[in-house]
């Protein structure tokens, strides 16, 4: 019951004294929501374009009513508490390149301030391209923002510092010749396990809306990832991702004929770093394979965007993806 | 045309008070809406897709609020509809700042009085302003009082003094939260429009009127956006979001029934709804 409800007068929505006379009467000579009944009728047929400010507002009240259904959505809950709230960094011990090396990774974590032991709060993980660490993509990606109004814990991976021959670099492991094992034994998916293994524990996290996002050779290890482990993860976001040359793309394919591994795709058209035909190619394969579109998979081609995260379809693609739980995932922790 | 209204008992009937509004007004002003096609920058980068291409508008005078609003005021109306719970139980969440005494009514939580109401949905502002005899400025208002009617110098941010800084505007300065929390209205008002209007920049980013959907090429007469749609617009950036949210042409699509720390709202009325120009 909500709580003012005890102290308060009995009135109903239909209050104002000429309720039910066929006008709506809110903010004319009744309080606003007292006229209930009158006004849902005319708000059926007002339009923005009417130019009728005193109804826009008694509508948007109308249509506040939608908040209950919204907030109410369920998951599977792993059980954790007591985590810390807001930004922080964190270190996990893995695996390397080698299946005998283990390295500790760092993550940075935003957790928003409204996150509840009480309900399961979804996870999406953003990672960087070719040498970005995770210091700068809370900027980059604006995802900080998402997470506040949306409620999910973001978690910034950090690509180990690898050996490039000439060079050190935050890289992500999206070739397999470059780490001893097949692709589902890739260290990135291991580190990313182990944070949501130890997220579980401090935080009551949704095991079934736990996503990969990322941009460029990030998009590209979140497409594996997402892939490689369905069991893990309900989907991901690849922004300027690619999946052929590193010849994923035959993988993917084998893949796609048993799995429907749902994602968005997003990329400019004047991407000159990674070329749109990359992304054009994975939806293409999902089309081969006679996915359902936009229901398995969503592509946004961006006309004259570069290559950038497209930070004005984060709504869309967070909508797209917590409207896409993961069915593999039914039980949570104790 | 005068609003008129006739009080009766426990009912909230007002005429929108803009004793805390600045009017906007020229009649005569196309100005240029949204970010305008220029090269590529040092990376090759192009401004977000969302806020091209640039268009012609004209918007009719209109009255804006000189602050964000506050948690104080909403927590005024509220107990001024404490007879009507149904009105009462869209208008309040458990997020938002306030507590509640069966006693006394609806309260302010400590400290927040003057800081902008926050975690509230699209639809909660809405209402608000309704319940002032205002309403959300729509996308282009917003945008010309953050820009300024000065066609040939559009501002790139709120104020019109070099610089950015803390003591501008609540934001995150790439190095560092401004502030942990928004700030009380008006706390800079070296970040302030030279018509005077605080916190267009930073603090919490704000609701706007319209539904969103990409920028048509056509001008356009005061816009109101698309009759319907899935997101609302959030415009101004929030003390958590970067430099880049602050720019008066950053425009974010939001689902209008999320709610954040970060999202606030201020209120707008036309002139000719107060007896202005018609």
């Amino acid at each position: 019951m909500l709580w003012w409800l005890l102290a308060c007068g009995p009135k109903s929505e239909n209050a104002c004294p000429t309720s039910n006379n066929g006008s709506c009467d809110e903010m004319l000579t009744c309080a606003i929501g007292t006229d209930s009944k009158d006004c849902d009728e005319a708000c059926a047929d007002w339009n923005p374009s009417d130019n009728d400010w005193r109804m826009a507002g008694v509508c948007a009240l109308d249509d506040g009513n939608a908040l209950v259904e919204w907030e109410q959505k369920s998951g599977v809950g792993s059980g954790g508490s007591g985590g810390l709230v807001g930004s922080y960094d964190d270190i996990v011990t893995v695996r390397g390149s080698r299946l005998s090396d283990v390295v500790d990774r760092q993550y940075r974590v935003y957790v928003p301030r409204r996150y509840s032991d009480d309900r399961p709060t979804p996870v999406l993980f953003a990672l960087g391209g070719f040498t970005v660490d995770m210091y700068w993509l809370a900027e980059f990606t604006e995802l900080n923002r998402m997470a506040d109004r949306e409620n999910f814990i973001v978690v910034y991976g950090h690509p180990e510092w690898r050996d490039f021959g000439s060079y050190d670099v935050f890289a992500w492991y999206v070739y397999n010749e470059a780490f001893q094992g097949e692709w589902v034994e890739n260290p990135d998916i291991a580190y990313m396990e182990t944070i949501i293994e130890k997220l579980g524990v401090q935080y009551n996290i949704d095991l079934s809306r736990i996503y990969t996002s990322g941009h460029s050779r990030g998009a590209a290890m979140s497409i594996i990832a997402a892939f490689e482990r369905p069991d893990l993860f309900a989907g991901y976001c690849a922004q300027a991702g690619f999946a052929s040359s590193n010849n994923y793309n035959v993988r993917l394919e084998e893949l796609a004929a048993t799995q429907r591994t749902p994602g968005v795709l997003i990329h400019g058209d004047a991407d000159p770093d990674v070329r749109v035909l990359e992304s054009d190619l994975i939806s293409d394969i999902f089309e081969d394979a006679e996915w359902s579109y936009p229901d398995d998979w969503r592509y946004f081609r961006i006309p004259d965007a570069t290559h950038e995260w497209q930070s004005h379809l984060n709504q869309e693609m967070w909508d797209w993806l917590y409207d896409h739980p993961n069915p593999n995932v039914t039980r949570g922790g104790q | 045309m005068m609003w008129l209204f006739f009080a009766c008992a426990h009912d909230i009937i007002i005429a929108p008070d803009t004793s805390n509004m600045v009017e906007i007004i020229d009649e005569d002003t196309v100005f240029n809406m949204g970010y305008p096609d220029l090269d590529p920058g040092p990376y090759n980068n192009h401004w977000k897709a969302s806020a091209k291409p640039q268009h012609a508008v004209k918007v009719l005078p209109f009255y804006i609020d000189r602050t964000e609003v506050t948690v104080g005021e909403f927590v005024e109306m509220l107990n001024q509809l404490m007879d009507y719970p149904s009105t009462l139980e869209k208008l309040v969440h458990p997020l938002m700042p306030i507590t509640f005494d069966p006693e006394t009514g609806f309260a302010v939580l400590a400290d927040n009085a003057d800081r902008p109401m926050h975690y509230v949905s699209w639809y909660e502002a809405m209402a608000y302003c309704a319940t002032q005899q205002k309403r959300l400025p729509t996308e282009a208002e917003w945008e010309i009082t953050a820009k300024g009617t000065d066609v040939e110098n559009p501002r790139g941010v709120p104020w019109d003094t070099p610089g950015w800084g803390c003591h501008k505007a609540t934001y995150y300065t790439n190095e560092t939260l401004c502030a942990d929390r928004p700030e009380p209205v008006g706390t800079h008002p070296d970040g302030d429009t030279p018509d005077g209007i605080s916190d267009m920049g930073g603090n919490v980013s704000e609701w706007i009127f319209d539904w969103y959907s990409d920028y048509d090429v056509d001008p356009l007469i005061n816009p109101v956006g698309p009759d319907s749609g899935t997101y609302k617009i959030l415009r101004g950036g929030g003390f958590r979001e970067s430099s880049d949210a602050m720019r008066v042409n950053d425009r974010v699509v939001a689902n209008p029934k999320s709610r954040s720390e970060g999202i606030g709202f201020r209120c707008a009325v036309s002139s000719k709804d107060i007896g202005g120009v018609e």
